[in-house]
């Protein structure tokens, strides 16, 4: 039988004191357990969902996968791609010219014409030809924070070609690891800045939401990836379906090319474009995800892991061990679906990481304050009969 | 009064009208697979890729197949959910209630599914279909779910080995590679071939080998290790060699096809074919678009 509960009065007020302080402290230990494991060394629960050789999962990869799958998704209303698959110069010329005659508002073209060919007569012209033109520079990185221009298209310092050109750069933690955001402009060593090609993209096209982005003043954004499809026309498409282009953003650029293949959360294989595209999208719409600061994703973590230890406290110690296991089992279920709730319907990203790990570790916070109990107990005792010898010794 | 008051009525009805009649929503079907069909007006149609659909129509949706309906006014695209007979607006209905239902999608992907067939002891299950399938979904979304049935393909191929029947769909651009060993050898040192894929879809193929003459064996070629079909994406061409000893007397075949199948019970059906003489071999369907070619 649990002891507290033949008490009355002062005795069981008293026992409820001890038990909660027992159980604050345990919390406590609880959260340094935590704090110690996940700040110096990088570990997360979140690692059992990553793929070892990568070691690269968020917490939102898993609301973004959940999110995908819903059986409702929007075309996107302002952006088209075009595929232009392995087409060379001469041909991305043609499918330029056939895309302008149809006036889309913006024109981008996610290809990097690094060097002059042997005869770029017809890009040159159909480059010159197109009204609103943004087009990538590739940047690389020039100290802590700064940028430099790494290579930019042969005809930058051409004249006759209108274009802002727009660094396309995709960020991501490390190389081949999973892209999940978008730069908004890339600071330069020499001074000044460049915008990423989304934001140039989007603020081509609409520059109202350009200064939404920039009020809220974050070097990265997360891409809303979930349940956006983009129309998407080959060359051929484009004398057929051209009437989808006109007034709209479009992208020209490669689907399927296995240099520009990337992995993001809903996907391992997906094209720069695809990204550039879902980028630029998330500008135009407005969807930005507010990450929670780190105070309110341990606040409920600590509130729960004291709840689940308040619970084993008061639990009768046969039932202690089921009652606190299913515990953890549902608090680690809700946090993993309020989680996803505050994504999808509000934008917020809730690090349901902190949760899992203290709900695992109040209980092993508890186990060794247990233990510590007992050990400062044998202690103590050791000392009180040895002093006691003494005593008896000095009689 | 009352006239006047029902005149007034009747004009903001008709107002009322002339404000939502154009912009009811239209209905267009984004993607499908299967044989959907489309009840409109009492006519039955297949479902294509555009058509346009009233809130009204009746869908009829096959086992394994699916359809998309992309609502014009606001681009929103919607899922069907399951096979079976519904309303269009019933689906768009049945879509918006399981994307906005949270838990159920959190819960559809922290549920306990079953485990897959185990192999049974001695035995090993050569696992194909993940490379496969994302390839077919990269390349070929419309073809990803459908099979060729193995036996058909059987009693083509063995038609086309065993009786000389060689198949005249020429669908691929296609040469091989024999390097021939100083006589008397009696193995080729490297066989090989180059596959040339000009159509604006994706071809999946294999490479079979057939050996022996009192027991006929059919397995895939080395050319074809290790295993499953593979696909050659359009307007695409690939190139394989293979050294070692390769016997005169066996014969390297690639299978080419628009559509996948699965290698394992394809040699299992041949097999059967080629070492029954009992067996009546069907005349091969004409119409089914297969590639064969001896390497």
């Amino acid at each position: 039988m649990k002891k507290g509960l033949g008490l009355k009065g002062n005795k069981l007020w008293k026992y409820i004191a001890i038990s909660m302080g027992r159980a604050a402290m345990v919390t406590l230990l609880a959260f340094l357990l935590s704090f110690l494991i996940i700040e110096p060394m990088s570990l997360s629960t979140l690692s059992i969902f990553s793929a070892p050789e990568k070691n690269d999962f968020s917490v939102t990869d898993l609301y973004a996968q959940v999110a995908d799958r819903r059986p409702v998704r929007t075309l996107d209303p302002d952006i088209v791609l075009v595929d232009i698959g392995h087409a060379d110069r001469n041909e991305i010329a043609s499918i330029l010219q056939r895309v302008n005659f149809w006036n889309p508002r913006v024109v981008g073209i996610d290809v990097m014409f690094a060097s002059p060919g042997d005869s770029d007569s017809l890009l040159l012209k159909a480059l010159g030809e197109t009204g609103c033109l943004v087009i990538p520079l590739e940047l690389a990185n020039a100290g802590k924070d700064a940028f430099k221009v790494k290579c930019a298209p042969f005809f930058y310092n051409d004249k006759a070609i209108k274009a802002t050109y727009a660094a396309s750069n995709l960020p991501s933690e490390f190389e081949g690891a999973t892209i999940r955001e978008f730069v908004t402009t890339f600071p330069l060593s020499a001074g000044g800045e460049v915008e990423s090609f989304p934001m140039a993209l989007a603020g081509a096209y609409n520059p109202e939401c350009i200064k939404a982005l920039r009020s809220r003043k974050n070097h990265l954004e997360p891409i809303d990836y979930p349940s956006r499809e983009f129309l998407t026309l080959t060359p051929d498409d484009i004398d057929l379906n051209g009437d989808q282009l006109t007034g709209r953003l479009v992208i020209l650029g490669a689907l399927s090319d296995a240099d520009d293949m990337h992995s993001t959360p809903i996907n391992s294989y997906m094209s720069g474009l695809s990204i550039q595209g879902a980028a630029t999208a998330t500008i135009l719409s407005g969807r930005f995800y507010d990450p929670a600061s780190r105070l309110p994703a341990w606040l409920p973590a600590c509130l729960l892991c004291f709840l689940i230890l308040l619970v084993r406290e008061f639990t009768h110690v046969r039932l202690r061990g089921i009652i606190t296991r299913f515990l953890q089992l549902i608090i680690i279920y809700l946090a993993v679906r309020i989680g996803y709730g505050l994504y999808v319907d509000h934008q917020r990203v809730f690090n349901f990481s902190y949760t899992m790990l203290m709900a695992g570790f109040g209980l092993f916070a508890s186990d060794i304050w247990i233990g510590f109990e007992y050990i400062a107990e044998l202690t103590i005792n050791f000392f009180r009969r040895l002093q006691k010898r003494r005593a008896t010794d000095q009689q | 009064m009352r006239n006047t008051s029902r005149f007034i009525k009747t004009l903001l009805t008709l107002a009322l009208a002339a404000i939502f009649l154009p912009a009811a929503a239209t209905y267009i079907v984004h993607s499908l697979t299967g044989n959907v069909k489309i009840s409109s007006s009492g006519k039955v149609s297949a479902a294509a890729k555009g058509d346009k659909l009233k809130a009204s129509d009746l869908l009829s949706i096959p086992q394994g197949g699916s359809i998309e309906i992309r609502d014009d006014s606001d681009n929103k695209i919607y899922s069907s959910l399951k096979p079976g007979n519904l309303s269009v607006s019933m689906l768009i209905s049945q879509s918006k209630a399981k994307a906005a239902d949270n838990s159920a999608n959190i819960n559809s992907r922290l549920k306990f599914a079953e485990r897959g067939k185990k192999a049974t002891p001695g035995s090993r299950v050569y696992r194909e279909k993940g490379m496969v399938t994302r390839s077919l979904n990269l390349f070929d979304s419309i073809a990803s779910d459908i099979e060729i049935d193995p036996d058909a393909l059987a009693q083509l191929i063995a038609n086309t080995v065993y009786f000389g029947n060689v198949n005249g769909d020429s669908i691929l651009n296609f040469s091989t590679l024999h390097l021939d060993a100083e006589p008397p050898a009696p193995t080729k040192p490297e066989i090989g071939f180059k596959l040339n894929n000009p159509l604006s879809t994706p071809v999946y193929f294999n490479v079979l080998r057939f050996s022996g003459v009192k027991e006929r064996n059919a397995d895939i070629s080395p050319l074809g290790q290790p295993g499953g079909t593979y696909v050659l994406p359009a307007g695409q061409t690939m190139w394989r060699t293979q050294t070692g000893n390769f016997p005169y007397g066996e014969k390297h075949l690639l299978i080419g096809c628009h559509y996948s199948f699965d290698i394992d019970a394809l040699i299992e059906s041949l097999k059967k074919i080629i070492n029954d003489d009992t067996l009546i071999i069907n005349d091969p369907d004409p119409t089914l678009p297969v590639f064969i070619r001896m390497i």
